[in-house]
């Protein structure tokens, strides 16, 4: 499914278009094939042949990783994964390095802007962000290039649509579409009238909120700058009116109880458990009573090893380090720790949207204030 | 890593010869700027889906033919401990 070209989406030559196509293919070649095929291959053969030598199955997580490093399929789709990712950025970054001067130029113009835009300097970055380039990404999604940069946000939306091969959408925004229908689906009548989404990036799960409900303020939080810019600068050019700001979403300085609704798409599997912990509270602060917050994210970490290894890969070897924690999380009890009442609690189940093989454990989940 | 970028490299090569012949066959020169500007039908697309997905089945064949010699010598009699 080809991406949408919005005015910031990035111009490529056709030789940069073709060389796109090749690692959207090799995506969707690894996990849609090769993938399936490892799983296989470690029911009938790998975990049989350890039972024939030591009487059962792989029972923990280190036996798995100690067979599974002997397999040559495994090392080989393992090398697959990682050299498509460094491929990705780098075939997109190329693209993007060379447009970037007029991609800051059209993100600059402050009269086309809709919505606002409040940058903060001196915002301290959080060790869990700054010590990782999370997706193996270049400079990850905070650093600045250049002046009024928007590097990390070009290089994002562009990248995050072929790693997914496309199945995020037109405009890579079917996980924020699911997270609005699920609260639509939960919470029949809820109409809120000030929308936060918290871990904003490039707008990508912020823009359907706004369709899901046309009558409310929508703001964006992030902690990246480019990212930001990007964000305002892609959510005037399709039309929509967002105030992005940008704060550490563990406390903000909006003040108590001042949003309806809170938002956050795959934010909290790059967070480590102390910071989730944080996050929940700043929902709950936020949130007036009748307020909801949901995070479409992993559900739960699975127990069989196998399963648990794989889901690991990217712990491993993507740079996403605190991706248990978010499969961990105790609810509803983390979210009691918060101040939200157990009976408020929600959980919907969401296949993943193209990597249904893959990652069959996620979906929204949240708690609504009294 | 290196492999990868090389079969990039290839497979948008074999698009940039494909957008010459479909020019050719269409009676237009293919200058820069029309290859620039050439937009694949549905039918050449799919085409060049099958021929990255080809390429790709080509490279990894050796991870994915389990009874493929290198494979059985590599796996064989493995302590797997």
């Amino acid at each position: 499914m080809p991406q949408l070209k919005h005015p910031m989406l990035i111009d490529e030559t056709h030789d940069e278009r073709a060389r796109d196509a090749f690692i959207a293919s090799l995506r969707e070649f690894t996990m849609a094939e090769i993938y399936p095929q490892l799983r296989n291959h470690y029911r009938d053969v790998l975990a049989p042949r350890h039972a024939e030598r030591h009487g059962a199955p792989p029972s923990s997580v280190e036996r798995v990783r100690t067979i599974m490093e002997d397999s040559p399929l495994y090392m080989g789709y393992s090398l697959l994964v990682r050299s498509t990712q460094e491929l990705l950025w780098d075939t997109v970054g190329e693209a993007v390095e060379r447009q970037l001067p007029a991609l800051i130029e059209k993100a600059s113009t402050d009269g086309a802007r809709k919505g606002s835009l409040v940058l903060d300097p001196s915002l301290p970055l959080p060790n869990y962000t700054a010590a990782v380039d999370i997706h193996v990404m270049p400079g990850g999604f905070h650093t600045e290039i250049t002046a009024d940069d928007v590097f990390a946000g070009a290089l994002y939306d562009r990248g995050v649509h072929l790693f997914a091969f496309g199945g995020l959408g037109p405009l890579n925004d079917e996980l924020g579409v699911a997270t609005a229908a699920a609260v639509r689906h939960q919470f029949p009548g809820f109409e809120p009238r000030r929308i936060l989404d918290f871990g904003c990036g490039a707008g990508h799960a912020t823009l359907p909120l706004a369709d899901a409900f046309p009558d409310a303020e929508i703001h964006g939080v992030d902690l990246g700058a480019p990212m930001l810019r990007y964000a305002s600068a892609r959510a005037s050019a399709l039309g929509y009116a967002v105030h992005f700001s940008q704060q550490d979403a563990t406390h903000t300085n909006y003040p108590d109880a001042s949003f309806d609704l809170i938002t956050s798409t795959l934010l909290l599997h790059e967070m480590p458990r102390p910071a989730i912990l944080a996050l929940f509270r700043e929902c709950h602060r936020l949130l007036r009573p009748g307020g909801v917050m949901a995070h479409h994210d992993l559900l739960r970490w699975p127990d069989e090893p196998f399963e648990a290894f794989m889901m690991a890969w990217t712990t491993r070897h993507n740079n996403e380090p605190y991706e248990r924690a978010s499969g961990t999380l105790k609810f509803p009890e983390d979210c009691v720790a918060a101040g939200f009442d157990a009976a408020d609690v929600f959980v919907v189940s969401q296949p993943g949207a193209y990597l249904e093989e893959v990652y069959q454990v996620s979906g929204i989940r949240g708690a609504r204030k009294r | 890593m290196m492999i990868l970028a090389l079969a990039s490299e290839v497979s948008a090569l074999r698009e940039r010869l494909d957008t010459h012949e479909q020019l050719a066959a269409a009676g237009q020169p293919p200058v820069p700027a029309s290859v620039e500007s050439y937009a694949p039908n549905e039918t050449v697309e799919a085409a060049r889906a099958a021929a990255r997905r080809s390429l790709i089945e080509r490279i990894t064949r050796v991870l994915l033919e389990p009874d493929a010699p290198r494979i059985r010598a590599a796996t064989a009699d493995q302590p797997n401990e």
